[in-house]
């Protein structure tokens, strides 16, 4: 922990502060359909041509019913798209590495990994994908699954701030502005700025360069759909392999890696993701990369005090997320510049802290601090491997995925997931003071309450069920790299990353099998949509309520009390949801590690 | 839809059905069925919600 450091977090979080209020006021502008922006001459042709070749009626608002409907039929041909384009890559253009169809278990988890913006990704994008495939499967969905995060976020703002009325919007034109006026120019000017720092940007062939030493490596061995074969005992079959070459990988690196940043959906062009020098090549482009995962996160908390003429609510979100931030980071940061003490016990140099699993060029303090931005988003980008941190450091983008990645978080769902946590602080409150809870002038009864623990319990739910059926299948322990808690902690963190749309991965689990993909497949979608439906369940109602003005006994929405209670209720459901899996997992293994065991 | 390796789920009937068609059809019918199901049951899950 160096002085190098908390200058750089210091200026992490001076810039994420700075973009806050002109991006919520350009949000403002965006999820406004007669909204005015500096692109309207540009865009506002193209916006109306969209509307009028789809039929919509822009000027027809949806209930909750039917803009929930719209965006359930939406994500299904999208995904239905994906599978398609994946099993079909062999016969479609732009295949230059002439790339083979994707097996059908691998199409299923990646069409609904992208769905759900989880860019979970169960094989190497480089070996696996042609360039079709990334550009037109999946760069589509890092783009309309990142609005659509957004549109539901501004529904239930919309639930929130209006009052006496039916509906919450209308899901096409927010899905469509948001790609328009947010998406697409913010990703265009990104581009061009991580192409200046040297991200790769072509459609050229790999270009192979022979060793000038041939090595040996021992590798998983693959079948012809790139699965790792598995041998009678269950376990993946290991072989040596002699390299004599090397295959540099290339393509339309900037582009991806724009639009996975900022919309949070993290899945890398190259397996290696953000810890490859193309796709991070400089400390500047790291800054960049770490700063757009959160920034329209933050920008949306004030998009909520603003759309709800409460500035001061919007701040005081913004303040939680901080401190739920800002606690991730340090944890992981100590954890990491600390070190493994066997190493110490071992008389090795740990001046630099834990330095497996991460780039020399980032060093521990970015490596931590891009853990856990990746992780209080739904990101999942990594520029680290998060399984060869130590124990607590493990601990905290696991932690931070399990609490609903709602520090920031993944945009528009950082959001939702954060509201649903105030409606169940504010329902505490008025529990505790003995009056009708309200929130932003709108009560909060029974129907509320249960929506919003629908909401969460799907996630520990989905997440404790499958883990719990992994860790005692002949299927789930083959992929195992590790025993023990360690292992355990992989199986955790997969189910986590896939309920809670993340993506991040222990490297340990060989997670690219059948069984796998087909349970993490159905996670993602789980997660993602059986955590919206309640969302925008409760947004409608709400909308239909009418605000009821202040009075002595309404419990404040912002200033400290209220940025106390959330935290406390976050942490508390959190607790309550998880900590007996993590106890055995990341906790034990720490005390273990103490002790001189390692997995 | 071709060259793709079999069902490997250890379901009698459809393991039976694929070696009868001898084809990865099956596959791509059992996830999308899959995939339409679940947003099936997103559907009745607005109703649920709804009704509760």
């Amino acid at each position: 922990v160096d002085a190098s450091g908390w200058l750089q977090l210091a200026v992490y979080v001076a810039l994420l502060a700075a973009v806050t209020k002109p991006l919520g006021l350009y949000l403002v502008c965006v999820l406004d359909p007669a909204g005015k922006t500096w692109l309207d001459p540009v865009l506002r042709p193209l916006e109306r041509w969209t509307y009028r070749a789809l039929g919509i009626d822009p000027a027809r608002e949806q209930d909750w019913r039917q803009y929930t409907l719209a965006m359930l039929l939406f994500s299904l041909v999208g995904c239905l798209f994906t599978y398609a384009v994946l099993r079909l890559q062999h016969l479609l253009p732009l295949n230059p590495q002439r790339l083979g169809p994707v097996s059908p278990d691998l199409a299923f988890n990646t069409a609904a990994s992208f769905t759900t913006n989880t860019n979970w990704q169960s094989y190497a994008g480089e070996s696996t994908l042609s360039y079709f495939s990334q550009m037109v499967g999946l760069t589509f969905h890092n783009f309309v699954s990142a609005a659509t995060g957004i549109a539901i976020a501004a529904a239930l703002v919309r639930g929130l701030a209006r009052h006496s009325a039916k509906t919450v919007g209308n899901f096409w034109v927010d899905l469509v502005r948001t790609t328009y006026y947010l998406l697409v120019p913010a990703c265009l000017v990104f581009a061009v700025l991580l192409v200046s720092q040297g991200m790769v940007q072509n459609f050229r062939p790999y270009t192979v360069a022979r060793l000038v030493e041939p090595m040996t490596v021992t590798v998983e061995k693959k079948n012809g759909s790139g699965e790792a074969v598995l041998g009678v005992n269950g376990k993946p079959v290991i072989e040596e392999q002699t390299v004599t070459d090397q295959t540099i990988v290339q393509g339309p690196m900037a582009s991806q890696a724009a639009i996975k940043m900022l919309g949070t959906n993290g899945g890398g062009y190259a397996n290696a993701n953000a810890a490859h020098p193309f796709e991070n090549p400089t400390p500047l482009s790291n800054l960049l990369q770490m700063l757009s995962i959160l920034c329209i996160g933050s920008g949306l908390t004030y998009y909520l005090g603003r759309m709800t003429k409460n500035q001061g609510h919007g701040w005081s979100v913004w303040a939680a997320m901080l401190v739920l931030f800002l606690g991730g980071v340090l944890l992981c940061w100590w954890a990491e510049a600390r070190g493994n003490p066997i190493h110490q016990q071992l008389g090795l140099a740990a001046a630099d802290g834990n330095m497996e699993g991460k780039e020399v060029r980032f060093g521990v303090f970015n490596s931590a601090l891009f853990a856990t931005v990746t992780t209080d988003a739904s990101c999942g980008a990594v520029n680290a491997m998060h399984d060869s941190f130590t124990p607590l450091g493990g601990f905290v983008p696991l932690f931070n995925i399990e609490l609903g990645e709602v520090i920031f978080g993944g945009v528009g769902a950082g959001l939702y997931g954060m509201l649903v946590f105030v409606v169940l602080a504010v329902f505490i409150a008025g529990l505790m003071v003995g009056r009708t809870p309200e929130y932003l002038g709108k009560k909060v009864e029974a129907y509320e309450v249960k929506m919003a623990m629908l909401a969460l319990l799907v996630l520990a739910v989905s997440t404790l069920g499958f883990a719990a059926w992994a860790a005692v299948s002949s299927w789930g322990l083959a992929g195992l790299s590790n025993a023990g808690p360690h292992g355990l902690s992989e199986i955790l963190y997969a189910y986590s990353s896939a309920n809670g749309n993340n993506g991040s991965a222990f490297a340990g689990l060989s997670a690219n099998t059948p069984w796998y993909n087909t349970t993490l497949g159905l996670a993602m979608l789980i997660g993602r949509f059986l955590m919206i439906v309640p969302i925008l369940a409760m947004a409608g109602p709400l909308a239909r309520k009418r605000i009821v003005p202040p009075s002595p006994g309404t419990f404040p929405v912002s200033g400290g009390t209220f940025v106390v209670l959330l935290l406390g209720t976050i942490l508390l459901i959190g607790a309550l949801n998880f900590v007996p899996a993590l106890t055995l997992g990341p906790v034990l293994e720490h005390f273990l590690m103490g002790q001189g065991k390692l997995f | 839809l071709v060259n793709t390796p079999a069902f490997r789920f250890d379901v009698p009937g459809i393991a039976l059905a694929e070696r009868v068609t001898d084809s990865g059809l099956m596959n791509d019918l059992a996830y999308i069925g899959l995939t339409v199901a679940f947003f099936v049951l997103g559907g009745l899950y607005i109703l649920f919600c709804d009704r509760l």
